[in-house]
């Protein structure tokens, strides 16, 4: 068997084991939506990193549906049915009653642990002497109800215990027990938590797919409105977009060709051959991606989806061979090998570059479309001989009404042509000076405005901040930590933004608790004797006793040891880390005030606290894009110097026709994208990437073969068929990808636009 | 923190006045004086005041003697005000507040799922005795009796869990409301 005959049959074998594989394999693979997947982002402190992975887990694994009713009765029952549906997913752990005896618990611990808490409030009072606190006890025996935290007048007679409850509790948001439930009442309506907890990252697309019955369930059993926040039903709605997407991608761009390559060959047999490649792309690029990765990220589903278009080019050019008369597919193959192989090369090359950029999901486009590509034209060059040996002549009106539309163009026509050409270069230039950058990496997410809404709507009933950043701490031992969130936080209480969550909000350093316990003694007993002036207006010196032999009693230890064995820490022992290399580390999440100017207003405070870091993966994960869209722009330039160069070796002076298409329709793109109002960002340049493949690929046909009436009906199809394939992405809810597809589609039709024009003298007879 | 005494008093006497009364809806106020017993002190807190109960804007419990001072519950939250006037409010007592706002619009059924309610008489009147059927109720209430001999209640007794025990007497119980402080009716509403 020849040489050439093995490799057709093994890459034939290869075909139909990739298409097994896959349909084998596909319906199992996880579609990975994580922004962080997209943008890396590795701090280089080991507790800062250890901090960020387990805020990070902590955010990715957890939800929360606020249930809302007329009554707190109405909420519980929804909540309770919402739950019901919402547990059933396996991995999702969902609860709408606190467990038992949770609110008893707190109570239980703090208790005989109440003499070494002191609210900074009642700090402050006993330090200039407490009155306002004698004042408030010499009412309380009398009043049914006031600030006693549970303890009970005899042994929290000042009510020192429960303002730092008060005070603790104030911080956790505005959500209480209630009922054996976490509750909270606004705006005449009683909203029941429900909180839900994912086992793994991979249960947020069954979550997803489980909360329309859930939410029905809820209303059904009296809720009225319902709330959801958390990563994971971002990431559920997300996911479920980029699944519909690429599927509408693939259908829609297929349609489209279909639509196109019809009328173009006049038979679908012909038309299915062209779109071959298309097909074969995908199964290639598809297995590449999973057997080098074993979770997808969306991105590189909905990117890799436009290699269909990129891919038929070859099928198309080769094809549009029947335009030149008599067909002979041998020698239109001898024709095409160089033209096709060089525009094969720019594209891979193209694509090939986001290998570079250290994002996974792009590596995974770039996987994805190197192979599929190469194998593509492998495929062509192998089988496309073969398979199209039998195709019939176009029919002679078809060919003469394309000689027709090719030569009859009146110098009226080439004069407006120019005319639009000129104009489209003024509109880009000036669409490009409208054109800002924005690096924000949550472009990159599709975001469900319903959910962004309903989010911001709970984060303002509950009082709690929904911001992914927070301040990492860590120390030598667990005492050292706490005192450095404790300066912390003060310094975060000074810049107006108070109400961080930390562990020392439940565990006060050993410092702060002899503090605080010096601090009651002096006021109780010193020369304020607020605990024998109390007894006396209340006449009961049996009171004073009693105080001073509770002063004397040391009470159980509190320290983050016991504090963790305890079920009461259950909600935050995520914040308290321990590990190699950094020994105790900690998060701080801050409050809702923390702006970004204040913020910035804290910069000299921060420098002089030991072992503490500001972290925001969002931010830095921008910060990461804006220095890859820099590094992109120079590959770019890079790329076009060496497409340059190669193009000047192989076409000499008419180099410049092949390159100039690209640089107008890149101008195009840009100022499409300024006009539309979007905005530069790293993606904008990915589309220049692969138009710089696209467009010189014209631009070598046109050259190569200009005069040819193939390539006078291939590079505008080619240019239709890129635009229906990636076009469709301008719709996508991404905002990336929606500039993407944008740049791309205006840039491929300005492209051809301008090779168009720029191709060597009137087609007609084959050269 | 947890201010059940003072919710569970509401409740009784809101129990009360909806059982005895034609119309639960009709204002009521009169003078109550307090005698409570802390475990751990020795000396006993007496305390005499006026009440005002405001069928579905909530209740005021105003003491005057030893010391002024006064808690307003509502439908939103309970309050407690300083001499001065100023509103601090409590936190916690929402199941409470669930409970105590359909008490204040005369429904006994949510109160019979919260105790145990036995209906009796004596020499001197009716009683209702009330066990507290969910653990949530049994951690902050042992008992509590309340009674009386016209159409109003007179008197209420509650035992806590942690021994303390209050013995409230009613006395000029009477249809409609009492003046209000700015500050107290700043609290209720409208």
């Amino acid at each position: 068997m020849a040489p050439r005959r093995v490799l057709a049959w093994a890459w034939l074998a290869a075909l139909v084991w990739a298409g097994l594989w896959l349909a084998l394999r596909l319906p199992g693979a996880r579609l990975d939506t994580d922004i962080s997947g997209l943008a890396p982002w590795a701090a280089p402190e080991p507790a800062v990193r250890a901090a960020e992975s387990a805020q990070r887990s902590r955010v990715e694994r957890s939800a929360l549906v606020l249930v809302g009713a007329p009554t707190a009765r109405e909420a519980a029952q929804g909540a309770d049915a919402c739950a019901a549906v919402l547990g059933r997913a396996p991995g999702v752990a969902v609860r709408s009653r606190l467990p038992r005896g949770a609110g008893t618990g707190f109570l239980d611990f703090y208790g005989p642990r109440s003499g070494l808490l002191l609210s900074r409030e009642d700090a402050r009072s006993l330090r200039s002497g407490g009155e306002d606190l004698l004042r408030r006890a010499e009412a309380a025996p009398f009043l049914p109800a006031w600030e006693d935290g549970g303890l009970g007048f005899a042994r929290d007679p000042f009510g020192l215990f429960g303002d730092w409850l008060l005070e603790t509790s104030a911080r956790l948001g505005r959500l209480a027990p209630e009922a054996g439930r976490l509750t909270l009442r606004s705006g005449g309506m009683a909203w029941v938590a429900v909180t839900v907890h994912l086992a793994s990252g991979g249960a947020a697309q069954a979550l997803g797919a489980d909360w329309p019955a859930a939410a029905a369930a809820a209303r059904g059993a009296g809720a009225r409105v319902l709330l959801r926040a958390g990563f994971p039903f971002h990431e559920a709605a997300a996911a479920a977009q980029a699944r519909r997407e690429s599927g509408m991608v693939g259908a829609l761009s297929t349609a489209l060709l279909a639509l196109l390559l019809v009328p173009v060959f006049g038979s679908p047999r012909t038309a299915f051959l062209a779109l071959l490649p298309a097909l074969v792309g995908c199964v290639f690029g598809a297995t590449a991606v999973l057997l080098c990765w074993s979770r997808v990220h969306a991105v590189a589903l909905v990117f890799g989806s436009t290699v269909v278009g990129v891919a038929d080019d070859y099928g198309l050019y080769f094809l549009c061979g029947l335009y030149d008369g008599v067909w002979d597919p041998v020698r239109r193959l001898r024709e095409s090998a160089a033209p096709l192989a060089l525009a094969a090369a720019t594209s891979v090359a193209g694509y090939a570059a986001l290998a570079f950029l250290p994002i996974p999901a792009l590596r995974q486009v770039a996987v994805f479309a190197g192979v599929g590509l190469s194998l593509d034209f492998a495929g062509v060059l192998l089988w496309y001989p073969r398979l199209s040996a039998r195709l019939g002549p176009l029919s002679p009106g078809r060919v003469a009404a394309a000689g027709i539309l090719a030569r009859g163009r009146p110098r009226w026509v080439r004069s407006v042509a120019r005319g639009a050409l000129v104009l489209g270069l003024v509109a880009g230039v000036w669409g490009c000076l409208r054109l800002g950058a924005d690096d924000d990496v949550r472009l990159l997410y599709a975001h469900d405005a319903a959910l962004d809404r309903e989010e911001a709507r709970l984060r303002g009933l509950v009082g709690t901040p929904g911001s992914s950043s927070f301040f990492a701490v860590w120390g030598p031992s667990p005492e050292t930590v706490l005192e450095r969130e404790e300066a912390l936080r003060a310094a975060l209480d000074r810049a107006g933004a108070p109400g961080s969550t930390a562990v020392s909000v439940f565990v006060p350093s050993l410092r702060r608790q002899a503090e605080s316990r010096a601090a009651v003694e002096k006021a109780l007993f010193g020369r304020a004797a607020l605990a024998r002036r109390l007894a006396r207006a209340l006449g009961a010196p049996s009171l004073a006793r009693r105080l001073a032999r509770a002063l004397d009693r040391p009470g159980p230890r509190l320290d983050p040891e016991s504090w963790l064995a305890d079920p009461v820490s259950a909600p935050w022992r995520g914040l308290w880390l321990r590990g190699p290399g950094y020994g105790w580390a900690s998060v701080v999440a801050p409050g809702p005030g923390l702006t970004p100017s204040r913020l910035a207003g804290l910069g000299p405070a921060l420098a002089r606290l030991a072992g503490v870091a500001y972290v925001d993966p969002v931010g830095s994960a921008t910060d990461l894009m804006r220095g890859l869209r820099w590094r992109l722009a120079w590959v770019l330039a890079a790329g076009t110097l060496l497409v340059g160069a190669v193009l000047a070796v192989s076409l000499g002076s008419r180099a410049w026709g092949a390159l100039l298409p690209f640089a107008y329709g890149g101008l195009a793109g840009l100022g499409a994208l300024g006009w539309s109002g979007q905005p530069l960002n790293l993606f904008s340049l990915l589309a220049l990437l692969l138009l710089l493949g696209t467009a010189v690929d014209f631009g070598i046909y046109t050259q190569a073969s200009g005069r040819s009436l193939s390539s006078f009906v291939a590079v505008p199809v080619a240019a239709l068929v890129n635009v229906a394939a990636v076009g469709v992405l301008a719709f996508s809810g991404t905002p990336a990808l929606r500039g993407f597809g944008l740049v791309l589609s205006v840039g491929i039709l300005a492209a051809w636009a301008c090779a168009a024009a720029l191709a060597p003298g009137r087609p007609g007879a084959r050269t | 923190m947890r201010p059940a005494r003072f919710l569970l008093a509401a409740c009784l006497l809101a129990l009360a006045a909806a059982s005895l009364r034609a119309d639960p809806t009709v204002p009521l106020h009169g003078s109550f004086t307090e005698v409570r017993r802390v475990r751990g002190i020795d000396e006993p807190f007496v305390s005499a005041g006026l009440f005002v109960l405001l069928p579905g804007r909530g209740l005021v419990w105003r003491v005057l003697q030893p010391l002024a001072s006064s808690v307003v519950l509502t439908p939103s939250g309970v309050f407690r005000l300083d001499p001065s006037g100023k509103a601090h409010r409590l936190a916690g007592g929402g199941a409470a507040l669930d409970l105590m706002d359909r008490a204040l619009e005369g429904d006994l059924a949510a109160l019979g799922g919260a105790f145990t309610v036995r209906r009796g008489a004596d020499a001197h009147g009716w009683i209702l005795d009330l066990t507290p059927k969910t653990p949530a109720m049994r951690r902050v209430l042992r008992s509590a009796k309340i009674g009386g001999t016209g159409p109003y209640a007179s008197w209420a007794r509650m035992d806590e869990p942690s021994g303390d025990e209050t013995e409230v007497r009613f006395s000029g119980v009477a249809p409609g409301s009492a003046p209000l402080t700015p500050s107290e009716g700043a609290l209720l509403g409208p």
